[in-house]
């Protein structure tokens, strides 16, 4: 496979992944709205079974494809400079460039722990019986699972800033002006973080309870 | 300005094949008014007196224009100067006393042939590949018989500006040579002499660039910092439309 269609594939799958953040995020910031709001928000989803599983379906489909082609590119990126230079120096480079796959292994590490909290339940196994507003109340009122949460999103954060350009600049979109993609990834990236870091930080000041 | 007491840590390799290290020499009474090669070729000079093998490097025109001259120089290719050639590179940017790391352009389709000196012939065969335009033989056709856009003109200008140097590999923490490609395949697309080959330039080079062994881009925008005739990055993004539509 050429680079360039593994870059394509690479950029479509991240994007898909973005949209499903927001949704995901706008799904999460009901926990303002009270445990009846926000527990009837998975039951609602359970009510429409198909639509559930194509989107389950489709999310593994770009996680898959998105983790395939970051591996395909990264082996082919690595072997392309068998010999390191003793000195290198980086003049424009961000950060966030420069660590987008530890960015994605430290994302993929925390989505395991996400799925194995939220949805399969196993890391409080005392609290497996709640209702998903109760036991998200009492985890993030622990600091350790908090911290990590807050920690996990600032990965995000440099790996959203990164990628939307990037997946912008894959996807030929910056030939006209490349600025305002780079800023509109640093302010997609900012908002999402910022919705997400809040409810664990919410909950941890006390000031969303159960 | 006072004349430069340098030292030097250059990469000496004998062949490709061989093993290299960093050797260490001292650069006394440099002027600062010399290039950075100058000043390697008065190093060189007192090498050949005490019957050492002098440091093999390229170089050509020595204005800036041929992109011969290429080395890292303290982890920068080209060096820190922006929108510089290192034969254009003066002195007078370096500290007396200042060591001055100097290693070859390091990637897997430049493989090294001595010292600072790499192959380059990968260029080459991605230009062979789809970097031209079919012409009629004849006479030369009137200068205005075809008609170019102004904005056309100077973006094809613009990226036909590349000396084909390597920086930009050199630069790329992935060794990818899509500025380079990008560049040509730019140059092209936005002429109508490029239109005749257009569907198929682009997959072709790309092809080979990857058959060379060069990374891919993940717009980190290193090879626009280092390119001496800064280039920029929206050649990378044409490069893809253009193969999107290949």
């Amino acid at each position: 496979m050429a680079s360039i269609s593994a870059k394509i594939l690479m950029a479509l799958s991240g994007l898909f992944l973005m949209g499903f953040l927001l949704v995901h995020l706008l799904g999460n910031l009901q926990i303002y709205a009270g445990p009846e709001v926000f527990n009837a928000y998975p039951e609602t989803l359970r009510h429409y079974p198909v639509l559930l599983w194509t989107a389950r379906v489709l999310l593994i489909l770009a996680f898959t494809l998105h983790i395939l082609t970051s591996i395909y590119l990264s082996t082919k990126n690595k072997a392309a400079r068998p010999v390191a230079y003793a000195q290198k120096h980086s003049v424009q480079a961000s950060l966030a460039s420069r660590t987008m796959l530890l960015g994605g292994l430290v994302i993929l590490g925390f989505l395991l722990f996400h799925l194995a909290h939220l949805t399969w339940r196993w890391v409080f196994p005392e609290y497996a019986a709640l209702d998903l507003y109760t036991l998200t109340v009492l985890s993030f009122q622990n600091s350790l699972v908090a911290a990590f949460y807050v920690l996990a999103q600032v990965f995000l954060a440099l790996h959203l800033s990164h990628g939307f350009s990037s997946a912008a600049q894959t996807l030929s979109l910056t030939r006209w002006c490349a600025t305002t993609f780079r800023f509109a990834g640093y302010a997609f990236a900012l908002a999402i973080t910022l919705g997400y870091v809040s409810i664990p930080v919410s909950i941890w000041l006390g000031l969303v309870h159960a | 300005m006072s004349l430069l007491n340098l030292k030097l840590r250059v990469w000496r390799q004998k062949n490709g094949t061989s093993k290299g290290a960093f050797v260490n020499y001292d650069a006394p009474n440099i002027s600062p008014d010399m290039s950075f090669l100058e000043m390697l070729d008065v190093v060189n000079e007192k090498l050949i007196t005490q019957n050492q093998e002098p440091i093999a490097f390229e170089s050509d025109c020595r204005e800036g224009i041929c992109g011969a001259c290429s080395m890292v120089i303290n982890g920068i290719p080209h060096g820190k100067e922006r929108g510089t050639t290192a034969c254009q590179l003066h002195m007078r940017h370096f500290k007396n006393g200042e060591t001055i790391v100097i290693e070859p352009w390091r990637a897997r389709a430049f493989p090294l042939i001595k010292d600072l000196v790499v192959d380059r012939t990968a260029f080459d065969r991605i230009q062979q590949a789809g970097g031209f335009v079919s012409v009629n033989t004849g006479s030369a056709p009137d200068a205005h018989a075809i008609l170019v856009h102004k904005d056309n003109a100077e973006k094809a200008f613009d990226a036909a500006a590349c000396i084909g140097c390597g920086a930009c590999v050199a630069a790329c923490k992935n060794a990818s040579a899509m500025l380079f490609v990008g560049s040509k395949i730019s140059q092209l697309a936005h002429l109508p002499q490029g239109d005749p080959e257009r569907k198929r330039r682009a997959k072709a080079m790309v092809m080979q660039m990857d058959a060379e062994g060069f990374g891919s881009c993940t717009n980190t925008l290193e090879c626009e910092a280092v390119c001496p005739k800064e280039i920029s990055t929206r050649v990378i993004a044409e490069l893809n439309w253009e193969f999107m539509r290949s």
